[in-house]
């Protein structure tokens, strides 16, 4: 297990060192980042002028829902409406980081089976759940986009969607490096 | 390259330690999600009702009078289901700020809640209340809860005494369901009655709410007070998470619902506008769009009356000796006249006895109250 671990350590870092794959890690970190928010409804589509605003920093500790928590900003441009969630963000970094990670190697078993000896499918599981765990005050999104009607399992499932994300990326990038020959990337 | 290498070796693992802590504050932490489906404790048995509600914060007065409800109490409790958030995680204002008319960055067609109470005349924008669903403050002598649930539409104010309400984080017949910071009961609020707790089978004394348009209130109450914008919450307020008001759409016109319902039928379409009203023993509904059009109807037991200048409905509930009386009310250019005596009341001024009216969804209301009286 251990072993395993630092593998997967010895593959990330591998992964951030070449400038290649660092290209590609942050892309793709970065656009699911914008696409957890978004579906976290932290990140929303607005128009109008440039605005901030900030609220009590405390706040950031107080729980909208399971694993979500509340916001101590809003940014408003032209575009797009942030509201700052700093553990939001943070929890999103974090599976945005283990997404790409995950879609990079998968991308490397398709170009260089050489390296990364794997089924290539593998690194596509725990894309998704993250997105469904979204909250619009009272229900999830994912019934409002959806049309869906809740059900109590329904609701839990959505709830523990984030802890499942984390699960699944990890377990699937720790799988991934064991099959990665390293000094081959 | 080697202190690259150093920064990915420390920030990696702080990620991870950060990702982890955070699982732990938000699976361990006070009103997590997992305790939703707890069963709830007999009413006799009092509190708690859930876990991760705040209690023992001022004494909560309940009414002397009771209201119908057409279901069970174990009923109502066996239905409620979460929503999602935890208890508090929409947070309710508790300390409210109030501008001017003339501050109020309103569009004349946005939705507003209007109150009238003991010389107070606030307007309560939806907009606000879409993510906080409670303000808590203090008008006269005691606490009144202003309360708004926009999955049912329904706007009712409450006096709480010295407590205050929450937000429980649980859903019946799609209706937000409250909690008293005094006991820990729990309150569906269109039945204004709690469910579970200390206080079960007991209401709410409630207060007249109207649900207009700021342009119609503004218009009314020209010297009237809106809540601020400053709730000392972040949200979005230019953005409705569930649809629009103006113009209407979304969840609010769809002819879907999110969350099973006790009750259901094709008489309207879910979303259609009634305007409801119940006492101790009888309720009854009035199809907002009917009533507009006719002015002034009658049930069984019940009269209903529309208000031009907010275009909405009041409720007169008629005595054994007031129904041959209230045959001889005709609506006339927005007042009333009795064909008996030639006298003009306005809407809300009849010499009969007002019961508070509530507007809702027609699928709410009719999920709570399905044996209620209509024209």
């Amino acid at each position: 297990m251990i072993e395993a671990f630092k593998r997967a350590v010895r593959v990330a870092r591998r992964l951030f060192t070449v400038g290649r794959y660092r290209r590609m890690v942050v892309v793709i970190a970065v656009a699911y980042l914008a696409a957890f928010l978004a579906a976290l409804q932290n990140i929303t589509a607005s128009t109008g002028p440039f605005t901030v605003t900030t609220g009590d920093p405390a706040a950031m500790f107080r729980r909208t829902g399971f694993l979500l928590f509340d916001a101590v900003a809003l940014i408003r441009t032209p575009v797009f409406t942030l509201l700052v969630s700093p553990i939001n963000i943070l929890i999103g970094v974090v599976i945005s980081l283990l997404v790409a990670i995950n879609l990079c190697m998968t991308y490397l078993a398709l170009r260089r089976p050489r390296a990364c000896s794997i089924n290539r499918a593998s690194g596509m599981v725990g894309v998704l759940p993250a997105l469904l765990a979204g909250g619009a005050c009272c229900a999830p999104t994912i019934l409002l986009i959806l049309g869906l009607q809740a059900t109590a399992a329904l609701i839990a499932a959505t709830q523990w969607m984030i802890p499942l994300a984390l699960l699944l990326l990890s377990g699937s990038f720790v799988r991934l490096a064991c099959d990665t020959h390293t000094e081959a990337l | 390259m080697r202190r690259k290498r150093q920064v990915y070796k420390v920030v990696l693992p702080l990620l991870i330690a950060a990702a982890l802590g955070t699982i732990a504050v938000g699976a361990f932490g006070r009103g997590g999600g997992e305790e939703a489906e707890e069963p709830l404790p007999d009413a006799e048995e009092g509190t708690p009702t859930i876990t991760g509600l705040t209690t023992g914060e001022g004494t909560l007065r309940a009414s002397e009078q009771s209201l119908v409800i057409q279901h069970t109490l174990d009923e109502l409790a066996d239905n409620m289901m979460s929503g999602g958030p935890p208890p508090d995680g929409i947070p309710s204002i508790d300390g409210p700020r109030f501008v001017g008319a003339e501050e109020a960055e309103l569009d004349p067609g946005d939705k507003v809640i209007g109150l009238v109470h003991d010389g107070v005349v606030r307007a309560y924008p939806q907009r606000i209340l879409v993510y906080h669903e409670i303000v808590n403050h203090k008008i006269g002598d005691e606490n009144v809860a202003v309360t708004y649930c926009p999955l049912t539409a329904t706007a009712q104010a409450f006096k709480t005494g010295s407590a205050t309400l929450g937000v429980s984080g649980r859903l019946v017949n799609s209706n937000l369901v409250m909690y008293d910071r005094d006991t820990g009961s729990l309150w569906p609020q269109i039945v204004a009655t709690s469910i579970a707790g200390e206080h079960a089978g007991q209401a709410l004394d409630e207060l007249e709410l109207y649900w207009t348009t700021w342009g119609r209130w503004r218009e009314q109450y020209p010297e009237t007070e809106v809540l601020s914008f400053d709730t000392g919450h972040v949200r979005d307020y230019n953005r409705d998470p569930y649809g629009a008001y103006n113009p209407a759409g979304g969840y609010y016109t769809s002819d879907r619902t999110m969350f099973p319902v006790m009750h259901e039928d094709e008489h309207l379409h879910p979303k259609h506008m009634v305007v409801g009203a119940r006492t101790d023993s009888r309720a009854v509904f009035f199809d907002l769009d009917e009533l507009r059009e006719e002015g002034l109807q009658t049930t069984g037991r019940f009269l209903g009356v529309y208000n031009r200048s907010l275009d909405t409905g009041y409720i007169y509930e008629l005595e054994n000796d007031e129904l041959e009386n209230a045959a001889d009310l005709r609506y006339e250019d927005g007042l009333i006249q009795d064909a008996g005596s030639g006298e003009m009341f306005s809407p809300g001024e009849l010499p009969l006895n007002r019961v508070v009216a509530v507007e809702a969804f027609y699928f709410a209301w009719n999920a709570f109250y399905p044996e209620s009286e209509h024209p």
